[in-house]
């Protein structure tokens, strides 16, 4: 009968009630200092002397004084309840994944090159070393910005004001063209130049018009809001899109070179992020992946 | 009153942050401060128009402008002789796209003219000539005069060329700025208002306005340079923002690597002349942006417009 009772007590929330009482030298103070009504830290004060046969407090009109038996316990009381909320503690943070950057890819990049890169940062003994989070480039400046990410990985020139930036990384371009689909498709206005939205990064969309315009090439454009429906568009032949040169394709889609059109890349970082070695990391990860495309 | 001054910060603000927008979708940071000249309490709200006009950059050609003001004041002191004929010896002179910097052959030219050629094209040449026969000293009485304390002028172009050429380890200014081009570390340094000449957007204001105003050089001399910046050449900058018929606008160019800046006056017929200094720094490292370049006249006109009476404020 009494091991039931036990079970069904709160104990940790009974022992904060207990501590914080004896703290403020009243029940009333106590339940305002815990923000909650007194009715219920009275009854399970009361539970807890039941539970343990051990009455705790004089109760008198000025307040509580604690007993003898009382005084015994509260040291014991602290030491469960500060336990409790390291408990907490170390939950939250392995819930968090400590020591897991926040890793960002801006959605233009290619599938490939972020599954690889992710690839990349595993190291033995670590299970999972990046949270990805893939957004517009815009999105992940901003998330750095806010510190709610810790790296960055976008396609082309980026205006990093307040980040840490690398170098730009390059890799050759090509052309993902409909199966039987023709280059010249983008001049004579058969096929239209796919791309996201030119707001996700103004300067890596017009770098790369800029490179096409270079190749006599001035393609309508026509933006999608979703990477997939890049080379879905192309596949069903309405256009081409620019791509990495190595880039596994599915069928349906061929590839021409674009003679020197190149796209570039730039690792950025939080300044400040607790682990510095990760931002070299992952711009190693980045330069693996791209060498070997 | 409080009203008015509400409706004039609801206004500077909008206009805030489309100026915000415009640099972003240019792919460049930005500084921009704009007033109307002078600054007086009459002026119908808002009374300025800033994005991280305090921040310093680093000024590039700009700072011609208080050299050019430096040169007027020793013609004033007399000095030295607008008329004097100062010898060009092509081996020397200091490298660039116009004016003096272009010659082959040994010539001759007066200071005055000297002055125009810095002014009108941004004449490398022409400058270091001229802060040879100035000294960086006057350069900062004119600073001080004006109230620009967070302005240095620490080198002209040859200096800072110099500076680029040890910075990057090449040996001429072309491989420089390529190097510039491949290296984000050497191209954070070269840009760094640490360690070249630097201003902020409200110094440049405060200089124009105090130039515009007659405080710092004779009232022949200021005319003489109002005048000279109203004929610059480049017009793809400031200018391209004012199709307006009748918008007039004086201003000076700066240039290097990612950096295209310019400041001046922009005056609609019967309205106060309105200051205003645009610094920006562009994602990409590309020799010439014209997107860039159009959103400086982009963001001028729009911190302008909000600066304007105009024919609300009949």
């Amino acid at each position: 009968m009494a091991r039931e009772r036990e079970s069904g007590i709160n104990l940790l929330r009974s022992l904060e009630y207990f501590i914080a009482a004896a703290e403020h030298g009243g029940i009333g103070a106590a339940a305002e200092a815990l923000g909650t009504a007194q009715p219920p830290v009275s009854q399970s004060i009361r539970r807890l002397e039941d539970d343990l046969g051990v009455r705790l407090f004089d109760r008198t009109p000025g307040g509580v004084r604690l007993t003898d038996g009382g005084r015994e316990l509260l040291p014991r009381a602290r030491l469960l309840s500060s336990e409790a909320s390291r408990l907490r503690a170390v939950a939250r943070e392995a819930s968090s994944a400590p020591g897991r950057m926040r890793l960002g890819f801006a959605r233009a990049l290619p599938e490939h090159i972020i599954t690889s890169v992710l690839n990349g940062l595993r190291r033995p003994g670590v299970e999972v070393a990046a949270e990805p989070v893939v957004e517009p480039a815009r999105a992940i400046v901003a998330g750095l910005r806010e510190g709610a990410l810790d790296q960055g990985i976008v396609d082309g020139p980026v205006v990093s004001a307040g980040l840490l930036a690398s170098r730009p990384l390059h890799a050759d371009a090509a052309l993902a063209l409909p199966e039987g689909g023709r280059v010249e498709g983008l001049r004579d206005g058969v096929l239209a130049w796919c791309t996201l939205p030119r707001t996700d990064n103004p300067p890596a969309f017009d770098a790369l018009a800029d490179q096409l315009a270079g190749l006599g090439l001035e393609p309508e454009h026509r933006p999608v809001a979703r990477p997939a429906e890049l080379l879905a568009l192309v596949a069903a032949g309405a256009a081409a899109a620019v791509v990495v040169r190595g880039a596994h394709l599915p069928p349906g889609i061929q590839v021409r070179p674009l003679p020197g059109v190149r796209l570039s890349f730039t690792v950025l970082s939080r300044p400040g992020a607790a682990d510095d070695g990760a931002a070299q990391r992952v711009e190693t990860a980045l330069r693996r992946t791209l060498r070997t495309l | 009153m409080t009203g008015r001054e509400d409706a004039g910060r609801a206004v500077a603000e909008r206009a805030e942050a489309a100026i915000r927008a415009t640099f972003a979708d240019a792919g460049c940071e930005g500084w921009l401060h704009a007033a109307p000249i002078p600054a007086s309490a009459s002026q119908a709200p808002p009374s300025s128009v800033s994005v991280d006009a305090h921040r310093p950059v680093a000024m590039a050609s700009v700072y011609k402008l208080p050299l050019a003001i430096a040169l007027a004041r020793e013609f004033d002191a007399g000095s030295l002789d607008p008329g004097e004929q100062v010898a060009i010896d092509p081996t020397t002179t200091t490298a660039g796209p116009s004016g003096v910097s272009l010659l082959r052959h040994p010539a001759r030219l007066s200071l005055r003219d000297l002055a125009v050629s810095m002014m009108a094209v941004s004449d490398n040449a022409a400058a270091d000539l001229l802060l040879a026969r100035v000294g960086l000293a006057a350069v900062d009485a004119v600073l001080r005069d004006a109230g620009c304390r967070a302005t240095r002028v620490r080198f002209g172009t040859a200096g800072m060329h110099e500076w680029l050429l040890e910075a990057t380890e090449t040996s001429t200014l072309g491989e420089a700025l390529a190097a510039m081009r491949e290296d984000t570390a050497l191209d954070v340094g070269a840009h760094d208002p640490a360690f070249v000449s630097s201003t902020t957007a409200a110094d440049m204001v405060a200089l124009l306005t105090a130039l515009w105003e007659g405080r710092l050089a004779s009232a022949a001399e200021t005319a003489e340079l109002v005048s000279t910046m109203g004929r610059q050449l480049f017009r793809y900058r400031l200018a391209s923002g004012f199709a307006q018929p009748g918008a007039e606008v004086a201003g000076k160019t700066g240039t290097i690597g990612r950096l295209r800046h310019e400041v001046g006056v922009v005056t609609h017929p019967g309205e106060q002349p309105i200051a205003v200094a645009v610094f920006t720094r562009a994602a990409r490292s590309e020799p010439e942006l014209p997107v860039v370049d159009a959103a400086i006249g982009r963001a001028a006109r729009q911190a302008v417009n909000a600066l304007r009476p105009g024919w609300l404020g009949g």
